[in-house]
């Protein structure tokens, strides 16, 4: 046990990088809460600066959240329209990426919920192959390789997508936003502790239904 | 057999798998790990779930995103604009009645005029109950004098028989 298992070696900041990332993160926060008190006086610039800064990050969680390309943007322009909307009413009272991520979770969690009664979820797999095509032709990969890519990214998406969808949401944002427990749980309008539950259970269904990934 | 960071706090091992943790708290994950199976198994599996989302890139964004977005706010914008003004269509329609009121207005101030300069008509029946109220005290004070003339008459002719 001495010798860990290469499997088991993360990479870990260092202390002080843990220390510049936090500081710039907070400067971060303040800059968005300020872009968008300018947003409220009317300067439409500073909607163009959150935007740009915060497109990316909306359109992907939707993305993994509904597994379809068109309707993740859909549903990221009816974000950021509700952000404009709202503004005349903002108040830098929590952060912005917390409401921002509110406002998206909510709406994926509608749409999944809508969608369940429309179609099947077999329909989903048939009809969601956008962004599939560009990563394999980015990663330069022979036929044979994509093939068994598209195979292990199709029972990746299909793992996350049975998870229950408070689940899928804990876990979107945790793997891929990087978002603390305490701004999740904002964001789920939930405790902690109980998004600590949620995603233990999560990543423990992900970890039987994907064990026969490893190795 | 147990251990107690699996069984009570399993978010130390998704912050290791995350890399979220403090130097510290690492230093001191590391050394359990190194000796606690129950994690260390549960750590390569999460480490495993890590991987393999790893390997899910999302899609790039479509390059009209922006300028669908913009053409939405736009249509808002005219929406609200509309509106707006189907809210004041009743008082616009208002103000076309403008001069027909302003007339109606003026006619109002003439009538006005002509009203107060009218002189107001005398009312007789209240000078009529003036003057017989005035003769009625009169005719009382002409009794009155009779009356002491009378007393005044009989007090003299007393004093004279005496």
């Amino acid at each position: 046990m001495e010798d860990q298992d290469p499997l088991l070696k993360f990479p870990q900041p260092s202390p002080s990088i843990r220390v510049q990332k936090d500081m710039i993160a907070v400067a971060a926060l303040e800059r968005d809460a300020e872009l968008m008190l300018r947003v409220r006086d009317g300067d439409t610039e500073s909607f163009t600066l959150l935007l740009n800064k915060h497109r990316g990050p909306v359109i992907h969680f939707l993305y993994r959240m509904v597994q379809n390309q068109a309707v993740a943007e859909e549903l990221a322009q009816e974000v950021f329209l509700r952000v404009y909307k709202s503004r005349a009413n903002y108040e830098p009272s929590a952060k912005f990426t917390t409401w921002l991520f509110r406002i998206a979770s909510h709406l994926a969690l509608n749409h999944i919920r809508d969608s369940k009664n429309e179609r099947t979820q077999d329909s989903i797999d048939e009809s969601d192959d956008d962004g599939r095509t560009l990563q394999v032709a980015d990663r330069g990969m022979t036929t044979e390789q994509a093939m068994v890519y598209q195979a292990r990214l199709a029972e990746i998406r299909r793992a996350i997508r049975v998870l229950p969808e408070k689940q899928r949401a804990a876990v979107v944002m945790h793997k891929y936003q990087e978002m603390e427990y305490s701004q999740i749980a904002l964001v789920l309008e939930c405790s902690e502790s109980a998004v600590k539950s949620l995603l233990f259970r999560a990543y423990e269904t992900l970890r039987v239904r994907l064990a026969h990934m490893a190795g | 057999m147990s251990c107690p960071i699996y069984d009570e706090s399993p978010d130390l091992l998704m912050d290791f798998a995350a890399g979220k943790l403090d130097w510290e708290s690492k230093q001191r994950m590391d050394v359990h790990l190194s000796k606690c199976a129950i994690c260390h198994e549960a750590l390569a599996a999460q480490a495993m779930v890590w991987k393999a989302l790893d390997e899910w890139d999302a899609a790039p964004v479509s390059m009209d995103f922006d300028a669908k977005l913009y053409a939405r706010i736009e249509t808002q914008h005219a929406t609200v604009w509309g509106n707006l003004k189907s809210l004041l269509l009743p008082a616009t329609t208002w103000f076309r009645w403008q001069p027909a009121i302003g007339m109606a207005g003026v006619g109002a101030l003439f009538l006005a005029v002509f009203l107060l300069r009218t002189p107001a008509p005398a009312d007789h029946g209240d000078g009529v109950r003036m003057e017989s109220h005035e003769i009625e005290q009169a005719e009382l004070a002409l009794d009155d004098v009779e009356m002491v003339d009378k007393l005044f008459a009989e007090s003299k002719g007393e004093a004279q028989s005496l």
